[in-house]
């Protein structure tokens, strides 16, 4: 029985610690930057295209076997061709303000969506399988433990002050001597090869991708768990990536009358979160947690980013 | 920085604006503009609301490219240059609306304002290397160290937006300051502080100017606080300098004496006092 319920929740898990993935790459263009991408399953789909084409195609073509090796170097080609993609699109979209460079993410992911479901090579329409087993639980989590330090450490970076600097006033921060495009743009790729990250990591737990992947509304799920979390936060996209996987999965049980609107819960959750908690859950749960150890409450404020 | 004399440059004009003139639509919001800044030296810039100060802050800063017209630095053209390659060149300012990093702290807001410089560094400060952590500890150090310059130590840690409004102004010049300018551009610095806080504000004015020999330009309202501080003052009126000269002579021009309160004497001292 306990070994069942382990076995069940391998899958689950992989899929939290994947969306985490995706949703710090996000939180770190809408939160860190402000920049509203609908786009960033697109950047996913990329990296997990890429890698996955990596493994089958050029991989045994270098003569590259070894399991570990060929998936940290699928991560690699995951992360590089996502950063690719993001700063091809950036760097026209950037020059767009607000709405537009919504829409212009939007317009790449249904570009490449289509495109996808046109290449033979991986599988059209039918999506891309027979991609071998190399990723893990442990690969998921090590990875993600490691995107969300670099990303807590970016913060204290000049990069990261530049980009928050950007995001919180452009023309102070032009007055400042900051190369806003360039802040903006750094957010974005950077932001983008995560998402690269957590495309190699799932096409390589579960064999497949279809150009669903690139969807719209996968792209929505992202944006929901940065919002629901808490945008200022890195603890608080993990934390709405956790809710966004486990309302589906304990709606499992539920009768299906109930299950099949999980899109309705999250709408109310997103409301309800609008409403009474603008910082996101984790502000709740900050609110809620007793406060240690905090008496020197400046110094730890200056922290508190991370 | 081949000439020898770069020990007696303490008062060359630093900053200096020939003939800025823009126009929004038909509107010509600053005509024929031109005024220097010495180094060590404080500059006002008055005039009655509207009269386009600020604009000229906009185009001296980047923020806009002026018409017609252009600006130096010592003896580098800034003219259309980008906002930020301005302030790289040594031109900082503040803003008559305060604009602070409110997601940072006070101290990071300070820290935030020498990023560019830190270009290459992000990498190996991601990696944590010794080498970049011995150097933020020194950004941190002067920034703290402006900090309490300002009087603004205590705050450090406090978010930059909970700030007293006066204390808020301050940070701006804290922030203008880690910049390293050769210029400040101070856009309304007293505005909406107490006596006491501009009595000490006006000191800590006078410090930057005497100690760091920074050229300041001011623009105020308060006639007494801009009276008090500035060498020389050049009046703005619907976008056209109506007189420039030492505050004693601006005070009695009559040009002055109408724009501000039509035909009759000012009061001496706080003739635009209420305006803000």
């Amino acid at each position: 029985m306990l070994q069942q319920l382990l076995d069940y929740s391998v899958l689950p898990l992989i899929l939290f610690g994947i969306t985490a993935i995706q949703a710090l790459g996000l939180q770190l263009i809408l939160g860190g930057a402000g920049l509203l991408s609908l786009g960033h399953a697109a950047f996913y789909a990329v990296g997990g295209y890429s890698a996955a084409a990596f493994t089958v195609y050029a991989a045994p073509a270098i003569g590259l076997t070894q399991p570990f090796f060929v998936m940290l170097a699928a991560l690699a080609v995951g992360a590089l061709s996502a950063m690719i993609a993001g700063f091809l699109v950036a760097v026209p979209c950037l020059r767009l303000q607000g709405d537009y460079l919504a829409m212009a993410t939007l317009g790449f992911a249904e570009i490449l969506g289509t495109a996808l479901k046109n290449i033979d090579a991986v599988g059209g329409t039918r999506g891309f399988s027979g991609i071998p087993k190399l990723s893990s639980l442990v690969w998921v989590f090590v990875v993600l433990g490691l995107v969300w330090l670099m990303i807590a450490r970016l913060q204290k970076t000049g990069l990261g002050m530049a980009i928050q600097a950007t995001r919180d006033d452009e023309i102070a921060a032009r007055s400042l001597g900051i190369n806003t495009y360039a802040s903006k743009l750094s957010a974005f790729v950077v932001g983008s090869s995560i998402a690269g990250l957590a495309g190699a990591l799932y096409v390589h737990a579960l064999q497949f991708i279809s150009p669903d992947e690139a969807d719209f509304s996968r792209s929505v799920i992202i944006v929901l768990a940065v919002v629901i979390g808490g945008m200022t936060s890195l603890f608080g996209s993990v934390l709405g990536a956790l809710i966004l996987v486990a309302v589906p999965e304990i709606l499992r049980f539920a009768p299906d009358a109930i299950r099949e609107q999980r899109m309705i819960y999250f709408a109310l959750i997103v409301i309800f979160v609008m409403l009474f908690s603008p910082k996101g859950l984790q502000s709740l749960l900050v609110k809620v947690l007793p406060r240690r150890g905090q008496s020197s409450g400046r110094s730890a404020s200056a922290g508190g980013q991370a | 920085m081949n000439q020898p004399q770069t020990q007696q440059e303490s008062e060359k004009v630093l900053l200096r604006a020939e003939n800025l003139t823009i126009r929004f639509g038909g509107l010509v919001a600053v005509q024929s503009f031109s005024l220097s800044v010495p180094a060590g030296r404080i500059v006002g810039l008055i005039g009655p609301n509207g009269a386009g100060k600020t604009t000229v802050f906009n185009l001296v800063t980047g923020v806009y490219n002026p018409d017609e017209g252009k600006v130096y630095l010592g003896e580098s053209e800034l003219t259309g240059r980008g906002a930020h390659v301005i302030s790289r060149a040594g031109v900082a300012r503040t803003f008559q609306n305060i604009r602070l990093f409110s997601g940072l702290t006070v101290l990071e807001n300070v820290v935030a304002a020498q990023s560019w410089q830190r270009r290459g560094t992000s990498l190996a400060s991601l990696l944590g290397l010794p080498s970049v952590s011995s150097a933020e500890a020194e950004l941190r150090r002067r920034a703290s160290e402006i900090l309490s310059f300002v009087g603004l130590s205590e705050f450090a840690g406090w978010e930059s937006t909970s700030l007293p409004y006066g204390l808020q102004r301050k940070l701006e010049i804290a922030r203008a300051l880690m910049t390293q300018p050769k210029v400040l551009l101070l856009d309304e610095p007293a505005a909406g502080m107490n006596p006491t806080e501009k009595v000490e504000l006006a000191a800590l004015v006078r410090e930057i100017a005497g100690r760091f020999g920074i050229g300041i330009l001011l623009i105020e309202h308060d006639m007494k606080f801009v009276m008090n501080l500035c060498s020389q003052i050049t009046v703005l009126d619907h976008g056209e300098v109506i007189s420039v000269g030492s505050p004693a002579a601006v005070q009695k021009d009559p040009k002055v004496i109408e724009a501000y309160l039509g035909a009759e004497t000012p009061d001496s001292g706080t003739a635009a006092e209420g305006g803000r």
